[in-house]
């Protein structure tokens, strides 16, 4: 379905980021803004919904431009199990399309459902699902994008296999935007399978979640979602009474779901819970201060989450810890942006990365610019040179 | 230059006779023949990196090449420096726990697997050329196999390469453990084939063994069936490990080889599936692709009892290439994509055009994709037989354009595909490809002319061609 005829769009009143808010409805509408912007130089913010407004570092911007009103489904193949939508369609509506013919797109990112596809794609944000079906990186396809000259790009194709050229599809997917808006994503879908069911498995500390690990990494086990939660949090979210858990989503026929049960209830004291606490899980961020993720080797995660634990008992506002066993990655979400956070952030091992998605602005001026430098800088400047795109602003004075 | 190359790897490394240059005149493509100025080899990281640097200095442009069994002409040296990696063959680490191991690019794919395999894992991409080619040429090419229906292609597996870029710098693209901010420069690299500079390492990721492994062969009397069998089983839910599709003539071809597997040579045509993971289920899975391909026609379906078994019904799968050796000299085999509900259609549109043409076409391909592989089998020599080939190749391709598809699914663009780029992008984006060639590589030193047609770029300008002696 085409998603409207307008053209550039309406300049709507200034929004929480007093900046005046774009909203074209064609990909022309926002090749003419962009190249109108390319041609004054005027930086522009670029955002989905705006339903995360605060993630990633500050940006300077005169105008944003929205692509909330570029949604609706391009295209959808049920037997080829791939989807082409505009970037501004919401992930409940990709839900709900997909829904009716019994299959799922494997992204389950931290967030409200009425985030946007195109959003979740340029920040490559992926939630406990990527055990599984990996992250936005392998999903997409294909795309269609405006860079920052305002020149539409199509990368990729709508096949599930597709190594014509250079890729711009992974380039494009988690560029948060700096390369130029994403318009239209060509997206991998899944079978829904016939049960999915959720399990709560107890951990009695960080010695015996090791060992639980090595069991529940073995090749005879496999899950969809493998998620450590801190004991404080599964309490919050209804789930035992305070000891840590580890959830994990089974997905598959009959026999598969009961074998697989039967061999965790054998090497572990668990129990099935309510699917929703995923859900439940996925939205606790909401009002965090502070949204950071430490990854290193899967073998270091117990002293990992040692390490964030011990943070929390020099923090005075609340901290939730969970964690995507199976990549290793640690997420810490912290309701207040105290001093002890603040240094965890800078101060990690050798072998072990943090990405931040979310920190009070003046924090930003400590954090390097991962699209400036090197490589980087130079990919930049090669689809957006007059650093438009979601200018990162000046440190703070 | 040749001097100053056997200075670094000494004077047995660096080739300059054209008879001895002959040798890497073509890869796995035999329709391409181009004879390098000269070819040097060198053995450690540190000459790579010593001679890639003297080629920088001297301003010469380079192709990088592993084991020469790409199927794109990709890496084919034109009166250039051939750079050969497949004597740097070391494994640098298997990190059993943590699932990952670090090899040098010439490291032989099987190599690296038969090394895993003590450790109760596997390096997912399995191309067919797996005995041979090396996981630096996986990594450039993006290679896939069978297997890469469930377990991705080899960019999926590839977590960290250390990259030697065509000026000599070293960089670092993506992260042994952990993620990395800023842009996915790895995405970037994987397939670029060698455009974009060589890797001195690559980091991969490896899987657990699947605990149990089914395979089955369904026989058709109608190709049709068989396609819309696959479709059928990928719309079911049920993801295979491998769903592969061998048409009549080719099983017949293999069936009179010393690869014969015991196919039904009355056929028009088999699908060879493997289901893998863990026992729970499975037979469940077995039993519902069974009942799929019966209910879409299959007049048999063979379920493999042992591991001997399975690895004979394979064998007449990998090997089916290597058996059209026996009906003519020379084999082109293309590689395109289309959407998976589209190859019924597909597949009557080949044996339209192959007849059209007077020409036989087999298909061998990964169905489960969409990844078709059109092999003909001919005399190079032939002129008039061989223009017939070329013809019938081409309205292949434009075909599977036309039908939503692509040109490459896992061979790459390379040299043999350049000419229908233009056909599956737009302008904006090949210059757009070639700003990010640019990134890589703002000399055009490495593998120049590949993949991207240079008249298509705006910003390109061609570089007056190097010679290296």
């Amino acid at each position: 379905m085409a998603p409207g005829a307008g053209g550039a769009g309406n300049v709507m009143a200034p929004d929480a980021v007093s900046t005046p808010l774009l909203l074209p409805d064609t990909t022309a509408g926002v090749r003419e803004i962009v190249g109108g912007a390319f041609a004054a130089r005027e930086p522009l913010r670029i955002q989905g919904a705006g339903t995360w407004r605060q993630a990633g570092p500050p940006v300077c911007s005169l105008r944003t431009l929205s692509l909330a009103g570029l949604a609706g489904i391009i295209e959808y193949v049920p037997g080829d199990l791939t989807l082409t939508a505009w970037s501004g369609t919401t992930l409940a509506e990709l839900s709900h399309a997909t829904a009716a013919h019994g299959q799922w797109l494997g992204l389950d990112p931290a967030g409200a459902r009425h985030g946007t596809i195109g959003a979740t794609i340029a920040t490559a944000s992926a939630g406990p699902l990527a055990h599984a079906f990996g992250t936005p990186r392998d999903l997409v396809l294909g795309l269609e994008c405006v860079t920052g000259y305002g020149e539409v790009v199509h990368a990729g194709g709508r096949v599930v296999k597709n190594v014509a050229g250079f890729d711009l599809v992974r380039l494009n997917t988690g560029a948060w935007g700096t390369l130029g808006p994403v318009t239209a994503l060509t997206l991998r879908l899944r079978a829904v399978p016939v049960h999915d069911v959720t399990l709560a498995i107890r951990v009695d500390g960080e010695a015996h979640l090791a060992t639980l690990l090595a069991i529940l990494r073995a090749p005879t086990m496999s899950f969809l979602a493998m998620e450590w939660v801190d004991g404080d949090t599964a309490r919050r979210l209804g789930v035992g009474d305070g000891t840590d858990i580890v959830l994990v989503r089974l997905g598959g026929n009959d026999a598969f779901v009961r074998g697989q049960r039967a061999a965790i209830e054998n090497a572990a004291s668990c129990a099935p819970t309510d699917p929703a606490v995923w859900a439940a899980l996925a939205t606790r961020d909401a009002l965090a201060a502070v949204v950071a993720r430490f990854s290193g080797p899967v073998s270091g995660l117990p002293s990992r989450i040692g390490m964030l634990r011990a943070l929390r008992s020099r923090c005075q506002g609340s901290i939730v810890l969970h964690a995507t066993v199976g990549r290793g990655i640690v997420r810490l979400i912290a309701d207040e942006a105290e001093a002890p956070v603040r240094d965890v952030l800078s101060a990690t091992a050798a072998d072990e990365r943090v990405i931040v998605e979310r920190q009070p602005d003046a924090w930003w001026d400590d954090a390097p610019d991962a699209f400036a430098t090197g490589l980087a800088g130079r990919v930049r400047a090669a689809f957006d040179p007059a650093h438009i795109c979601n200018r990162r602003q000046a440190a703070h004075a | 230059m040749a001097s100053t190359l056997a200075g670094i790897v000494g004077e047995r490394r660096v080739l300059e006779r054209r008879s001895a240059l002959t040798a890497y005149a073509s890869d796995g493509l035999p329709g391409y023949h181009q004879v390098p100025s000269l070819a040097v080899f060198p053995g450690t990281r540190d000459e790579l990196v010593a001679v890639v640097r003297a080629l920088a200095g001297a301003g010469l442009p380079f192709v990088p090449r592993g084991a020469g069994t790409g199927l794109s002409g990709g890496a084919l040296a034109d009166g250039t420096v051939l750079l050969g990696l497949n004597r740097l063959t070391r494994i640098l680490d298997i990190d059993p726990v943590n699932r990952i191991a670090t090899v040098e690019p010439g490291v032989v794919n099987s190599a690296l697997q038969k090394a895993a395999a003590v450790h109760g894992l596997h390096y997912a991409p399995d191309p067919s050329s797996q005995s041979a080619c090396t996981i630096g040429g996986n990594v450039a090419e993006n290679a896939g196999g069978p297997h890469c229906l469930k377990y991705g292609v080899t960019l999926n597996h590839t977590v960290a390469c250390t990259v030697l870029l065509p000026d000599g710098e070293i960089v670092t693209l993506g992260s042994r453990h952990g993620e990395t901010a800023g842009y996915d420069l790895l995405g970037a690299f994987v397939g670029s084939e060698g455009c974009f500079g060589v890797a001195l390492d690559c980091t991969v990721r490896l899987l657990p063994d699947p605990p149990r492994v089914r395979t089955l062969l369904a026989d058709f009397s109608q190709l049709h069936d068989a396609a819309l069998a696959t479709s059928a089983i990928i719309a079911s839910g049920i993801l295979p490990a491998a769903l592969e599709m061998m048409d009549g003539a080719a099983v017949r071809l293999v069936e009179a080889s010393v690869y014969a597997a015991g196919y039904p040579t009355d056929c028009d045509a088999v699908l060879l599936v493997d289901l893998d993971g863990v026992a729970d289920g499975l037979e469940d899975d077995v039993a519902a692709v069974d009942a799929i391909c019966r209910a879409h026609g299959a007049r048999h379906v063979r379920i493999a009892t042992d591991g001997a078994e399975r690895t004979l019904l394979w064998q007449g799968r990998k090997k089916a290439f290597g058996a059209m050796g026996r009906a003519a000299p020379h084999l082109v085999l293309q590689d395109a994509v289309v959407p998976r509900t589209r190859l019924p259609d597909m597949l009557q549109q080949i044996a339209g055009i192959g007849a059209r043409h007077g020409v036989a076409v087999w298909n061998i391909f990964h169905a489960g994709d969409g990844n078709l592989h059109p092999s003909v089998s001919y005399d190079a020599g032939n002129p008039g037989e061989a223009a017939r080939v070329h013809a019938c190749m081409t309205e292949i391709m434009q075909a599977c354009i036309a039908a939503g598809g692509t040109i490459t699914g896992e061979h790459g663009v390379g040299l043999d595909k350049i000419d229908y780029m233009p056909a599956l992008f737009d302008g904006d984006t090949l210059a757009a490809m070639c700003r990010l060639r640019d990134v890589f590589d703002p000399a055009h030193l490495s593998n120049r002319g590949k993949v991207v047609p240079v008249h298509t770029c705006r910003e390109w300008h061609q570089a007056p061609a190097g010679r290296a002696t």
